[in-house]
């Protein structure tokens, strides 16, 4: 090594010690599995459908759709939302909404869904505008799927580019992740709202994959079908903890293709599927999944190798996310 | 966050880094040719265009196959509207210059200095990645500096270096940009040595030997168990890496982390030895390096001594003649013998050079023929 000054010596010295501590560091705390407290003896799940949500022209109405979503809460809070989602929010509280928008206009959480849930928070616990962010990965998935990027006053809708991450790591099982700021330092509380769609690699696209969008290392979680990264990832303790309610958008449903936007693969669904149960919504997701692949001859996701083991996972003892089994769950269904 | 001292030093440190890296190596942080909306966009060399905008990479063993605005494993690699891109060329998130040493090369151009830089991300996710900060995140999430390929040669040269090293993250991700910075080295006499995992496919590796003039593998372990259980990965595929490499005119070293209870026993330290010696020879060096707890291996104590010890023992008892100890500064491990005459040809403590006996690959007391590009 020709190091011939000091100057030149301290130089790379220190440009060593700036490589060496780019600025992330791993959090210790949390590098045991727990287990989450599920104490619920069973889930209910509210499917909720209205055959007439479309007009002429294949649009969804949004007057029905504001009917349908609040039908929807109302069937599962038994008519009490206000009173039994009131526990755990306040108009001091700060609420982020999850959404989905990766396939495009196609296939994305409709942006009506996720304002109307906006107003829904505003108007009945009394939150303010600027405490509620829409969000997901980038805000480019946001715009390409219509939605508007706000940073300023009101309902702020951006993607986890604008605040970046942690610099502490977030440890699960085999998942190891730094989160979005949105979820660490942003959110109170986080309502999930994805979509209803197969997925090319894991199986199932649903309420447990969604909260792939708020880690920065995705990309390293789909191997082995994402069994048992998806479950993994969705027990860390920030995440888990923050997620209140899943509001499965189901207006659409696509069994083949996904997680893109393929058309042919895609029909009207009509319905919301609400649930506190991450893993109860994607149970039944996956047997309409499987069901309409059937009535399409298609291959089962079991016999093209993606079957999302990762739901069951999620019900074991290690993650206790919820229940994956008709006799620990009770599906409502509601008609408009 | 705790704010302590350490911490605010640390942060110090690595916000003062970047600025002062481009200064010290006069790199122009300014956008050119890669860039397409704001974006550094190079489209990928290996890869299969499938029905419905999907594509089939091609790059590394995983090949991923990847939807419409989907990345690969690596994180780096994009499907836009069924055109795979890389996201990194030209974009370095750091760069220094390091002794070809702390590669660790010993047997190519000793004590010489290598510019040496990388992108983020890797193909693998190794559970004890030392550098993890830059292996395991997307380029989105970090700042990254446009230094194009020429820049790189061109730097280099400044900076009197001999040598261009791929290394820090995992070369093989950003292939494009190395592929390019290797011509633009050769074109004014530089060489080039990549410090890879290993884990890629066998045509982009031949192309790639054609060009570059060394290349260390990291062989993690001799079982496929561990690597699937602690790199996410597989075994078989760098073993043929390693058999390519020997082939070729590419100078060749391996390194092998030994990391307590893991992958450090008499058992596998025999495996190893064996495999080199039946199918790459005893003469291509090999270093058994130190572990230290990091990443998701925090869990572990350093490794001991005595177990590197151990492993160079049996390693030369099995016939391999260039068995080196890494990270342990000090260690006579860290010196060249010759196989011959016994004698110490190049002593070394850590990456600075004592002594070089060798001449034109020949030890300067017995004359035997020592393997490597020393000149």
């Amino acid at each position: 090594m020709k190091i011939n000054e000091r100057r030149s010596f301290l130089q790379k010295l220190f440009s060593f010690a700036g490589l060496a501590f780019l600025g992330c560091k791993i959090k210790n705390e949390n590098n045991e599995r727990k287990s989450a407290i599920y104490t619920r003896s069973q889930s209910k799940v509210v499917i909720c459908s209205d055959n007439k949500l479309r007009d002429s022209n294949n649009e969804i109405i949004e007057e029905r759709l504001n009917i349908l979503i609040d039908k929807a809460f109302n069937s599962y809070f038994n008519n009490q939302t206000k009173e039994i989602l009131g526990a755990k929010i306040n108009k001091n509280t700060r609420v982020s909404i999850k959404v989905n928008c990766l396939a495009g206009k196609g296939l994305s959480t409709e942006k009506k869904l996720a304002y109307f849930i906006a107003e829904k928070l505003i108007n009945e616990f009394g939150l303010e505008k600027n405490s509620i962010i829409i969000w997901d990965r980038l805000s480019d998935d946001l715009e390409r799927a219509g939605y508007e990027i706000n940073t300023g006053k009101g309902i702020k809708c951006f993607g986890n580019d604008y605040v970046g991450y942690t610099d502490d790591v977030y440890f699960f099982g085999e998942a190891g992740s730094l989160l979005s700021k949105i979820v660490t330092e942003y959110s109170d509380v986080i309502i999930n709202i994805p979509v209803l769609k197969d997925h090319g690699i894991v199986g199932l696209s649903g309420c447990l994959k969604n909260m792939f969008g708020a880690i920065h290392n995705p990309n390293k979680y789909h191997i082995n079908v994402g069994d048992p990264y998806v479950a993994d990832v969705y027990s860390i303790s920030e995440i888990k903890s923050k997620v209140i309610l899943h509001v499965c958008d189901a207006t659409k449903l696509q069994y083949e293709g996904g997680p893109p936007f393929i058309p042919k693969y895609c029909e009207n669904f009509n319905s919301i599927i609400i649930s506190e149960d991450p893993v109860a919504i994607d149970y039944y997701l996956l047997k309409l999944i499987e069901e309409k692949r059937r009535v399409n001859s298609l291959k089962s996701l079991k016999e093209v190798g993606r079957y999302p083991y990762y739901i069951f996972t999620a019900a074991d003892s290690d993650h206790n996310l919820g229940f994956a089994s008709d006799d620990k769950i009770n599906f409502v269904k509601v008609d408009l | 966050m705790n704010t302590n001292r350490r911490n605010f030093i640390k942060k110090g440190l690595s916000f003062c880094t970047a600025p002062f890296l481009l200064d010290m190596f006069d790199i122009a942080n300014e956008q050119n040719k890669y860039f397409v909306n704001n974006e550094s966009l190079v489209e990928a060399k290996y890869y299969n265009k499938l029905d419905n905008k999907k594509i089939q990479c091609k790059l590394c063993p995983r090949e991923c196959t990847i939807d419409n605005f989907e990345r690969g494993y690596c994180g780096v690699r994009e499907n836009r509207e069924g055109v795979y891109y890389t996201l990194v060329h030209s974009q370095a998130v750091t760069f220094h210059v390091d002794p070809v040493e702390k590669k660790p090369l010993f047997h190519f151009l000793p004590g010489e200095e290598a510019f040496s830089f990388a992108t983020v991300g890797c193909n693998v996710e190794c559970k004890f990645c030392q550098n993890w900060q830059i292996s395991q995140i997307r380029p989105e999430q970090t700042k990254n500096y446009y230094i194009s390929p020429e820049k790189i040669a061109e730097s280099t040269k400044k900076n009197n270096c001999k040598i261009i090293a791929y290394t820090y993250s995992e070369p093989v991700i950003f292939y494009e940009y190395m592929y390019d910075t290797i011509l633009a080295g050769n074109k004014i006499g530089l060489k080039s040595v990549m410090i890879s995992n290993g884990f890629i496919n066998t045509e982009p590796l031949k192309k790639l030997c054609e060009i570059i003039s060394a290349i260390k593998i990291d062989l993690k372990a001799i079982t496929e168990s561990f690597y699937k259980k602690y790199v996410n990965g597989e075994l078989k595929p760098v073993l043929n890496s390693i058999n390519l490499i020997k082939k070729s005119n590419v100078w060749l070293e391996i390194v092998y982390l030994v990391i307590p209870t893991l992958n450090d026993s008499e058992k596998e330290f025999k495996e190893l030895s064996k495999w080199i010696k039946q199918n790459i020879g005893t003469d291509v060096p090999i270093h058994f390096t130190r572990f230290y707890p990091q990443y998701k291996l925090m869990n572990l104590p350093p490794t001991p001594i005595k177990t590197l010890n151990l492993a160079k023992e049996i390693s030369e008892s099995e016939g391999l003649k260039y068995v080196y100890v890494g990270n342990v500064p000090g260690n006579p491990g860290e010196n060249t013998y010759c196989p011959k005459c016994k004698n110490v040809l190049i002593e070394r403590t850590g990456y600075v050079i004592r002594a070089n006996k060798i001449k034109n690959n020949h030890c300067s007391f017995c004359n035997n023929y020592i393997p490597g590009v020393f000149n």
